[in-house]
Parts: C-alpha cells; structure tokens; sequence
C-alpha cells in the first residue's frame, strides 16, 4: 500500500512547527511516531498534502519533576515512560497504561501525544479505500450513514487508547500551542466525545506537554483484549485513589473503549469514597460501573458483555491500584 | 520533490535521491537492494519490516525514509560480520526456527535487540521482546527456544 505523494518538513524547534502549521492548516499534518498517520494515509483516510515532522523536535522529548510535578514532553516515546523509574514508583497507571499500548516496536515508535491525540476507531472506518468503496460513505468520512448504530444521527467510533484514561484518573493538564499563543487546559476538556472530532485540538494547533500534579494517589491501569499484542483495548480502565486511615478520601475511574472518547464513572466513584477498601465495597462499585458505562454493541462485541466486563475490570483495577499498597 | 538523503544503513553510508513520500522499507529494499526486510501487512501490524534504529527495534513500513536522516539503520544484512553468522542466525537454523522464511528477519531484529539490553532474558521475556513479530507459520515454540539458546 503506497502513500500518495507528499512534501516533506522536519524543523528543528517548536516554533519552526507552529509556522508550518499557521501556514498550512488543513493541508498538514503532524507526524510524531507516524504509526497511526502513516496507516490512515496508506488507506486514504486523510491525505495531507505535507507532513510536518516532530521528530528532529528534541525539546519535546522529556519527563521531569518539578514544584508542579510530573512534566511530559507531548514528544516523548511511549517506551520512554514505561523505562522511567520515578514514573513507575509514583504513577504506575502511566507506566502500566504505556506498556499496554500495541508491540514493541510501536512503542519505541509512538509518543505520549500521540496516544493522547489518538482518533477514535470503527470497523467500517479504519478499513482502506478500496474496502470502504463497498459501502456508503459514514458520518466519519463525511457521509451520513453509521453502518454500526443503523439509523443513528451521528458517528459512532470508539476512544480506544490507551495513556488517557490514566492520565485523566490523575488530573492531568495539556499544553497547547499554536502561533498565537499557549494554553493549558484540563485534558478532561481535551475530549468532545464526538465520534467524528474526538478532541478540540485546532487544525493549526500542537499538544505540547502533559502535567500532573496529584500526590499520593495510589493508581493502576488494566485492560481486556483479545490478543495480548497488536491490539486496541476492548476495555481499558484506569483507577486512582488517595488513602487515608484505610479509607478512601478520593478517587477517580476513567475507562477508554466504551465511548466516543475516555469516560469517567463519576458515580462509581461516589460509592467508593469516604468508604473503607473492603471486598463488598468493591463489588458495589463493580456493580455500579457496569450500569453507569453506556456501551453500544459493535460488531462482534455486544453491549452487554461490554458492560458485565466493564465493572469485573473495574474490580480488577481497584486491586490492582491497592496492591501498590502493600507491595 | 526528491530530496538526496544520507542514510547510514549497517555502518555504511548511502546517497539516495528519494521522494518524500517512500517509506524507509521501500527505500531500503528498492534503492539500497537490501531486501531482508520483508513487506508484510504494510500497516505496522505484523513486524516482518522491522529493523533497529538508534538501538530500538522499529518498523520500517511506518518511517518516512526522509526521517532517517542522522540515524543508525541496521538491518539483518548487518548483523553477520566477515562472513560469519550472528549467533542468533546460526541458533535458528539450528532449532528449525524457520518454516517459509518470511517472518525470520524481522524476529531476528526483535530478538537483537533484547539480547542486546538484556542478555539473559526469561521465556516470558523473549515471548513479549517478538509479540509484535508475527509468524504465519505459528512456529513460536522454535523461535523462542532459539532466542533462549543464544542467550548470555
């Protein structure tokens, strides 16, 4: 499968980027460990008719500590997260949610902006051109069927990466930067949770850098998929949780691959606060997740059994989360 | 527009005019004649292009050549030296860790590199190091006894 014909930049710096991107808007595209843009080009599902490279970009590639905390560089590898020892002690979500993603290689390959700018996925949609000539254009590709929700008014494509929903049980911050300016917003309003534009990053616009500042949080990651390599979670579920006197003072769930973009459970969280960590509380909680996530059946997955595995993986994640405790 | 590039490929340096658009794999085993590399799935699912860049195995399908400027390519015609066979080469085809072939490159870099960071791998280890190598063969039992016996 050839990629269509393509001009080429590499700047050295942010800025060099951000003038790219002004510049060009709709017509570039940016390319940082290339394994999700260069497989959407192959199957023509964007064809860019430049693509800027971060890749010569050293300044975007880091993990540090500072008064704020944990500061990644949007450009930073995924195996560079799960290498790092102070990640792995104090985040464990991070490093275990990083792990998970793909195979080796992509993760040698893939950065943290990456996965956090990861567009949604459909069986109909991440197909190639000539497969998809076999069907009605769907919303994702500027039609208005959905060949997955029949007779649905919008796209129904599902999140399904991995590093957001443990970057969002633990608060964190996203940096944005275009020509005119930088921002930092809440990566919970990073996400618009529609199917078609899964995040509000502007076409002349360039995550920059995650930041999280929770403390103490104990935190895991777990998902269930069919293989264990080369594969996009079924169910991912991140779990985050600050102790106090053997109770929990706080919480957060956030799962990935049951929406149009990370979810969080927010009333499976009510249950678990201000309670002690006791198997029946956990069990309410599971329970609670299974009601509370609203998956819809896609291809061979039905909703139902999305939602059954949904609260038995968020049982798995609180352990999980606890066992750092001990250990 | 082509562009002439400089790429380092097993120690040795290659001028290449290139059009930006041509994947390191193509470039590699179109202009350079390195056909080891193998063209699988070209969608980065099954590992038959990978070779090491900078030390990390990669896949190849997925890299602009343009990108692989300044960087260190080694693919498996780079690992053998004067005529003699990485041990890793030898072991497979001592195992039988090769059925049709066409996997065999690209778990031999895999295997590389965890050697190489880790010499004394466990089985779970070798087994996760080559779980983005796909084997149509399904011969992983060999593939995996031969990374173990090269090991240390």
């Amino acid at each position: 499968m050839r990629l269509s014909s393509l001009e080429y930049l590499s700047p050295r710096n942010v800025k060099g980027i951000l003038n790219v991107l002004s510049e060009h808007g709709r017509e570039a595209a940016i390319l940082a460990g290339g394994t999700d843009l260069l497989v959407k080009m192959k199957h023509r599902l964007i064809r860019p008719r430049l693509v800027v490279d971060l890749g010569m970009v050293d300044k975007l590639r880091y993990v540090k500590w500072d008064k704020k905390g944990l500061r990644i560089g949007a450009g930073t590898k995924l195996y560079e997260i799960i290498q790092s020892d102070s990640i792995k002690a104090k985040f464990p979500s991070l490093s275990q949610a990083a792990s998970s993603v793909a195979s080796p290689q992509i993760r040698n390959m893939g950065t943290v902006g990456g996965n956090i700018c990861l567009d949604t996925r459909c069986w109909f949609y991440n197909q190639s051109h000539w497969w998809r000539k076999a069907i009605e254009p769907c919303f994702k590709v500027g039609g208005n069927v959905c060949h997955v929700a029949r007779g649905g008014d919008r796209c129904w494509a599902l999140f399904m990466a991995d590093t957001p929903p443990a970057f969002l049980a633990l608060d964190a911050n996203v940096k944005i930067a275009s020509k005119s300016g930088e921002r930092t917003i809440p990566l919970s309003q990073f996400y618009t949770g529609k199917g078609k534009s899964p995040n509000v990053l502007k076409q002349d616009e360039l995550v920059t850098e995650l930041i999280v500042s929770k403390n103490g949080y104990k935190s895991s990651y777990v998902r269930f998929s069919f293989r264990e390599a080369i594969d996009f979670p079924v169910i991912g579920v991140s779990a985050s949780l600050l102790l106090e006197d053997g109770a929990i003072r706080d919480c957060r769930i956030v799962f990935t691959g049951v929406g149009s973009s990370p979810v969080r459970a927010s009333a499976t969280e009510e249950i678990l606060k201000g309670k002690g960590v006791e198997e029946a509380v956990i069990e309410k909680a599971a329970k609670e997740a299974s009601s509370e996530i609203r998956p819809i059946s896609h291809m061979e997955i039905p909703a139902l059994y999305k939602r059954k595995l949904g609260g038995a993986m968020v049982k798995k994640a609180i352990k999980k989360a606890l066992e750092e405790v001990d250990g | 527009m082509k562009r002439i590039l400089r790429l380092m490929v097993n120690g040795r340096e290659y001028e290449v005019a290139v059009s930006p658009h041509r994947t390191l794999l193509k470039v590699l085993r179109e202009e350079l004649g390195l056909i080891g590399a193998k063209e699988g799935c070209d969608l980065g699912s099954c590992g038959a292009c990978t070779v090491i860049i900078d030390g990390k195995p990669v896949l190849s399908c997925l890299t602009l050549a343009c990108s692989c400027e300044g960087k260190e390519i080694l693919t498996i015609e780079g690992i053998s030296s004067e005529g003699k066979l990485h041990p890793l080469q030898d072991n497979f085809m001592k195992y039988g860790a090769v059925q049709c072939g066409y996997c065999t490159p690209g778990m031999i870099m895999s295997a590389k590199s965890l050697l190489d960071e880790n010499p004394n791998p466990s089985e779970l280890d070798a087994r996760r190091a080559i779980s983005g190598n796909l084997c149509r063969c399904t011969g992983y039992v060999k593939i995996v006894e031969a990374i173990l016996a090269t090991k240390g």
